[in-house]
């Protein structure tokens, strides 16, 4: 094992459940039902599933968009799952950069301002704001899209928009809900490439996906069926020792 | 707070339609507020400032002993005494050598020395005081002036009490603010030197003695009134207290003043309905903006913050655009003017909107409160919108709505049956929705119906006043009434002589009106119990039966010219007159052992529908040259001009208000429907169908709220107008409902405003490909 398995995991979730309910005595959908998962520094973990396993739920736990029913969530050892919803948006601002599946790009404001959003409210000065910003979209090729309206966007410029928008405050972590899934091959293509990218510099990811070949870009695979873990594999040559467990029982 | 700033800007920017109807609104209120507030402090601000700087007396009392003020000043709370001052009756016949063109004017000299009083000082309008050189001089009341149509150095003939004529020249005009103004108190005022008084009443023992009592607490004027009338007994001719010359100098813009505040009252409720309703509505069609927004790093109260920030944002560019247009109002309004005659300055002119007061002064705060509760509400929820952006919610029913089908089988229009099935259908929708219309439309009926009531006011003889012109001859002159009656435009003569009287043992007096006789009653408009039939019935106004502590039914007595009567009040009149202060009954029932054939002081004319009031008043003064006064009488409530304005003003804001509620309705309608829109689209029904089938829907919504609006506001309207009539002792019966098409006009304005402000946003939801729409929601 390297030295990145023994530090303290980053993120840590231990039992966690989520049960949807349907307003007025509609069926309940457990969407999670008991999941442990330990996210390393530096991690690229997809965690991947059939529709309806649970990965956005999952996804939507750990960023604290959601409250889970049951489970711990530990970010940097620190117990989080209890904090008020006001002390998750201040966590996010600057520990947590998400992309959603449709981009989520606040349709009132232009691209700039999009990107920018984050940054103010991290309480940076607006030049500050504007000059990481910029660099930001050169990097990511959309330079001259700055003013653009959202809606004016192809929909892979929306998604590199988005996530420009979700580094903006250099996140420590970085949540992807199906980044490319409503991308076509080629935009799909360069989404992964950035997000490959940006992890080779040392940011640690979690990406959500039903699909095989970007599941294949991370360096993890978590496979979900029906709200619980089938499966946690590493990309690479070694073999998972034990599965999910060397990582809890080397966070516990 | 940058954050928050940028997003602001970029909402404001790309959704400038509800944002300019919030601004309006706001700006349309505060205009409101603050015109009535300046208004208001012109109709009462003066009057008070006045009587401070006169030192005006709070109680008068005249009395026929001369050394009244000793026993007087022992009352308890009676700070300072002015008088005794002699008075003495007399009357105006003529001026500058000529016969009195109008009538005789009644008048009551005072005596004064040319230095300024203690008490009550009378202010001068034009010309300059009494003046110890000028033993001939007078100085008339500003109203008597008015009335008399006296100018300074004008010479009047006065016949004195004991017939000899007397001519004097007006040296100045002036104002007696703790006194009422001719004609609600007859007879008029004006300030002679004692000598001259003397030459005119030259018995010392007919004069009168009037005595001004300034209290240490003005309210305890009734009761510091009743204590004189007891302690000086039989003594006592006439008493007035301080709120009798208040009312009569605010009466007639202070009910337009009032009216105003409502209105503009009414207005803020309307806002503050219509702002919560655009908050609530640009929030919900921003789900997934705001779930977005939290999900980067916005906290809930930041959220609700947020929104609350800008709909004050929205409402201090409201109010600044309201101050404007206050001003602007101000200045081109000569009834808002600070100093009426006077050019305003533009500083004068600011203070007297801005400073006029309570009203004017809380306008701000009321619409910044208002307009941050209203979105508060909005906003809270906001707050409370999961961080999860929508697209992962709940599924949305994809069954297509079956009456769609039955609707497409049956031939029928299907956009009519969707459109008033789903506003039937989604009642807790279509209810707030069309509540929210209703309380606009309901002002709005408000508004008609105070815009009518004036209407019947002006047009028709409900008030008590039914005739038309007045007529008084110089001298008897039998033939007189069957030479008016002979004119084809006259349709009654009526005999009428109004007295003073006085009810026991209360300070205020009243006017018993003599008016036709039994035989011939006048037209009286009776609003409760019945006309007068019989010698001794009467009928009275609201203030006269307030003043009296009676209901129709009851006898009442009075006491007229030193003459104790009872009368039986068998009906009430609405009298806009003095108050309401007029008891009417027959000439004949003023006959007593010494006057057993009253003789009229004056005749009312009556036309027939259709007569020009002008003309057969010229034609009459060219029949009779030099014998007759012919008057029109003035319509009552004319001070009431400037309502009309506020109604028009106010209808229009409530437009403007309807208009952004109607907005959002539709767009909320739109929102919901836009699934159901594209599943109809793909089982067959056309785009164009589709945007009827929204149009339809808000169109339905419309209706009902109209139709509840209307059918709450005119009970409401007839309710409060009668109220305020109550309250200014016109009485109830006062009010008009709007007519049936004026209603009818108001529901199909927001049915038509309904479809118009959804069609265009419908179309373009029609116009969206389907299979777009499905994909994303």
């Amino acid at each position: 094992m390297t030295d990145q398995d023994t530090a303290v995991p980053v993120l840590r979730a231990t039992g966690l459940v989520k049960t949807h309910r349907a307003a007025r005595g509609g069926a309940e959908v457990r969407a999670v039902r008991g999941v442990d998962l330990g996210v390393g520094r530096g991690d690229f973990v997809a965690v991947t599933g059939p529709s309806g396993a649970g990965k956005s739920t999952l996804l939507h736990l750990l960023a604290g968009l959601r409250r889970p029913d049951a489970g711990e969530i530990h970010l940097d050892g620190r117990r989080v799952d209890t904090l008020r919803e006001a002390d998750w948006a201040v966590l996010r601002r600057r520990r947590i950069g998400i992309v959603f599946q449709t981009g989520n790009l606040v349709s009132d404001l232009t691209v700039a301002d999009n990107i920018e959003l984050p940054a103010l409210l991290a309480g940076h000065s607006a030049r500050a704001a504007r000059e990481r910003r910029e660099e930001l979209l050169t990097d990511l090729g959309l330079a001259d899209r700055a003013d653009a309206a959202p809606a004016a966007l192809s929909g892979g410029e929306r998604q590199r928009a988005a996530l420009a928008r979700a580094l903006v405050n250099d996140p420590d972590l970085l949540f992807a809900d199906e980044p490319t899934g409503s991308l076509d091959s080629r935009s799909a293509r360069e989404v992964l490439a950035l997000l490959t990218r940006h992890h080779a510099k040392g940011r640690t990811i979690v990406l959500v996906t039903h699909d095989a070949r970007v599941a294949g870009s991370a360096d993890r695979v978590v496979s979900l069926f029906d709200g619980l873990i089938t499966d946690d594999a590493r990309v690479d040559d070694t073999p998972p020792a034990r599965g999910i467990r060397d990582v809890l029982d080397l966070g516990g | 707070m940058r954050a928050a700033l940028r997003w602001i800007r970029a909402d404001l920017a790309s959704h400038r339609l509800p944002a300019l109807l919030v601004v309006l609104a706001t700006a349309g209120v505060s205009a409101a507020l603050l015109l009535a507030g300046a208004l208001l402090n012109n109709v009462t601000g003066p009057w008070q400032r006045q009587f401070a700087r006169a030192d005006g007396a709070h109680v008068w009392i005249e009395t026929r002993t001369d050394h009244a003020d000793t026993a007087l000043a022992r009352l308890p709370g009676v700070t300072a005494v002015g008088g005794p001052y002699d008075t003495t009756t007399a009357t105006l016949t003529g001026r500058n050598g000529r016969p009195a063109t109008g009538p005789e004017l009644p008048l009551s000299l005072r005596a004064t020395d040319p230095g300024p009083p203690a008490v009550s000082a009378p202010l001068p309008v034009a010309g300059g005081p009494l003046d110890a050189a000028r033993p001939d001089g007078i100085v008339l009341e500003h109203s008597l002036a008015s009335a008399a149509w006296a100018r300074p150095g004008d010479r009047l003939t006065l016949r004195g009490p004991d017939g000899r004529s007397h001519t004097l020249t007006v040296l100045g005009i002036a104002d007696s603010p703790d006194r009422a103004r001719y004609p609600d108190l007859r007879p008029g005022l004006a300030w002679v030197l004692p000598g001259t008084l003397g030459t005119v009443q030259p018995t010392a023992a007919l004069r009168g003695h009037a005595v001004g009592l300034r209290l240490a607490h003005p309210a305890d004027a009734d009761y510091t009134a009743q204590r004189a009338v007891t302690t000086l007994g039989g003594d006592v001719t006439r008493v007035a207290t301080w709120t009798d010359a208040r009312d009569s100098h605010e009466r007639e813009s202070r009910p337009a003043g009032l009216l105003l505040g409502l209105c503009g009252l009414a207005a803020l409720a309307a806002a503050a309905l219509a702002v919560a309703g655009a908050a609530a509505g640009r929030i919900s069609s921003r789900l997934g903006d705001i779930a977005t927004l939290k999900a980067l790093g916005f906290t809930p109260a930041g959220i609700a913050r947020m929104f609350v920030a800008q709909h004050l944002l929205l409402a201090a560019a409201g109010l600044l655009i309201g101050g404007a247009g206050a001003l602007t109002a101000a200045a081109l309004l000569p009834a808002l003017a600070p100093d009426p005659g006077v050019t305003a300055t533009p500083w004068a002119l600011a203070r007297a909107v801005f400073g006029s007061g309570p009203l004017a002064l809380l306008a701000a705060p009321a619409c910044l409160v208002t307009v941050a509760a209203a979105s508060a509400l909005p906003a809270l929820r906001a707050a409370r919108i999961p961080a999860v952006p929508p697209a992962d919610g709940e599924p949305a029913q994809d069954r297509p709505p079956r009456p769609a089908r039955l609707a497409l089988l049956r031939r029928l229009p299907p956009a009519l049956v969707l459109g008033v099935r789903g506003a039937v259908r989604g009642r807790g929708r279509t209810a707030t929705a069309a509540l929210r219309i209703a309380v606009p439309v309901l002002a709005c009926t408000l508004a008609l119906t105070a815009w009518s009531t004036l209407d019947g006011l002006g047009r028709t003889a409900t008030a008590g006043s039914a005739a038309a012109l007045t007529v008084r001859a110089a001298g008897p002159d039998d033939p007189l009434p069957a030479a008016l009656a002979a004119d084809p435009a006259v349709s009654g003569v009526h005999p009428g002589a109004d007295r003073e009287a006085l009810a026991p043992g209360q300070s205020a007096t009243f006017t018993l009106r003599a008016l036709g006789t039994t035989d011939r009653p006048y037209p009286f408009d009776v609003v409760e119990g019945r006309p007068v039939h019989a010698v001794g019935e009467a009928v009275a106004g609201q203030g006269a039966l307030d003043l009296l502590g009676i209901r129709v039914g009851q006898w009442a007595r009075v006491t007229t010219d030193g003459t104790p009567r009872i009368l039986h009040v068998v009906g009430r009149v609405v009298e806009p007159d003095r108050g309401g202060r007029i008891v009417s009954t027959g000439l004949d029932t003023l006959a007593d052992a010494t006057t057993p054939d009253p003789r009229p002081d004056y005749w009312a004319v009556t036309l027939r529908p259709g007569a020009d009031a002008d003309e057969v008043s010229t034609g009459l003064a060219a029949a009779f040259p030099g014998r007759l006064d012919v008057r029109p009488t003035t319509a009552p409530f004319a001070g009431l001009a400037t309502v009309r304005a506020a109604v028009v003003g106010l209808v229009a804001l409530l437009a403007l208000i309807t208009l952004a509620e109607l907005l959002t309705v539709a767009a909320v309608a739109l929102r919901a429907h836009r699934r159901d829109l594209a599943l109809l689209r793909t089982i067959g029904v056309t785009p164009r169908q589709a945007m009827a089938l929204v149009v339809t829907r808000c169109a339905t919504v419309a209706l009902l709220g109209g139709l509840l609006g209307a059918a709450l506001g005119v009970p409401l309207a007839l309710a409060l107008i009668d109220a305020q009539g109550a309250a200014t002792g016109v009485g109830a019966g006062l009010a008009h409902p709007p007519s049936a098409a004026a209603l009818t006009t108001l529901v199909t304005a927001a049915v038509l405003a309904a479809a118009a402000a959804a069609a265009l946003p419908a179309l373009r939801a029609a116009r969206e490909p389907a299979g777009e729409v499905l994909h994303r929601i």
